[in-house]
């Protein structure tokens, strides 16, 4: 069903894709954006690819991946002893999992620069208001 | 890598050798007007396409192009804007996810408009309309999510409505959350346009 909004949309696209550049260009509009723009080289494997795609007509398609680079040099292996932290059953003690915390949330501390303490740090809360 | 030719001295040459299915032109054909296409092209569709998909869209043109060489008239166009036009429907099909016309040759003017004699001249830069497009480029740039944002930007690129799987994985989402978001950015746009005076009162134009 289409609604008010697509009815809108459909309406207005033609304008809006004018406006932003994405319109076919007639051919005099076509040299002037050629014009405009810089060259973007070629290497030869680009070039080997579309004479290929051309007298072959295969080519492989690209399927594009989400940007995971804020995930920086994460890796499992900290994850898991992480994991390992926070799955434990409330009122289980191990002193192995208690050490690593200690750890992680002096590291943790460490890169936030919170030097200024004034009692031991797993007396602090850690709630999400914390500091404001 | 390209070879220092004249384009403009060796067009009419190019497109007779390559008409006689000579390889050697054809990859004159693209050294010499390759990288043009593709500044032009990254340009275009810059946040909108992917480095490798403008490499594929480049490739479908270079196919499409080498096929349909007979085709080309050069009393409408020069070759390269040709090529251009060529790689921008290309590009175009790559953002509707539409495999189907690949394996073709052209089967149509890549010149010729969809919307043939409703030029934007004609209501795109009318003054009243010109306002209208003012509002409406405000109201993507301010009141979209960068998601929504980032659906309806491909629509217009892809001159229709960009495939939602494609999306999906460029976005680490969903089918649905990007139908989601396309829903939302297009009553978003209305409602600005709705509060600006642009567009009839809903409950009257559901009459």
């Amino acid at each position: 069903m289409t609604s008010d909004a697509d009815r809108f949309w459909q309406g207005v696209a033609k304008q809006l894709r004018r406006a932003k550049g994405f319109s076919v260009p007639t051919p005099e509009e076509a040299e002037a954006e050629l014009d405009a723009a810089e060259e973007d080289p070629l290497t030869d494997e680009q070039i080997d690819a579309m004479v290929e795609t051309a007298t072959s007509g295969e080519v492989g398609s690209y399927t594009p991946m989400p940007d995971l680079s804020w995930l920086g040099d994460f890796s499992d292996e900290t994850a898991d002893e992480e994991l390992l932290v926070l799955n434990r059953n409330r009122g289980e003690e191990d002193e192995e999992v208690d050490t690593l915390l200690e750890e992680q949330r002096q590291e943790v501390l460490g890169e936030h620069e919170q030097t200024e303490g004034d009692g031991p740090v797993a007396d602090r809360p850690t709630s999400a208001g914390e500091g404001d | 890598m390209a070879q220092d030719a004249s384009p403009e001295t060796d067009d009419e040459s190019l497109v007779l050798r390559m008409m006689d299915g000579e390889e050697d032109a054809l990859r004159l054909f693209v050294e010499v007007h390759g990288p043009k296409i593709r500044g032009a092209l990254r340009k275009k569709y810059r946040g909108v396409l992917a480095d490798p998909e403008i490499d594929e869209a480049m490739n479908w043109a270079a196919y499409k192009a080498y096929r349909s060489i007979a085709d080309f008239d050069e009393t409408k166009s020069k070759l390269r804007s040709w090529f251009y036009v060529i790689a921008i429907h290309a590009a175009q099909d790559i953002l509707r996810g539409e495999n189907r016309n690949r394996h073709q040759a052209l089967d149509f003017d890549p010149f010729e408009r969809k919307e043939a004699g409703q030029q934007d001249g004609a209501d795109g830069k009318a003054n009243g309309s010109s306002k209208l497009t003012r509002e409406l480029l405000t109201a993507i740039d301010q009141v979209l999510t960068p998601g929504e944002r980032r659906v309806m930007l491909a629509d217009l690129a892809a001159d229709g409505e960009a495939d939602p799987a494609r999306l999906a994985a460029e976005m680490g989402s969903t089918v649905g959350s990007v139908l989601a978001l396309r829903s939302k950015g297009r009553s978003k746009i209305r409602q600005y346009m709705t509060e600006h005076g642009h567009v009839q009162n809903p409950q009257r134009s559901r009459r």
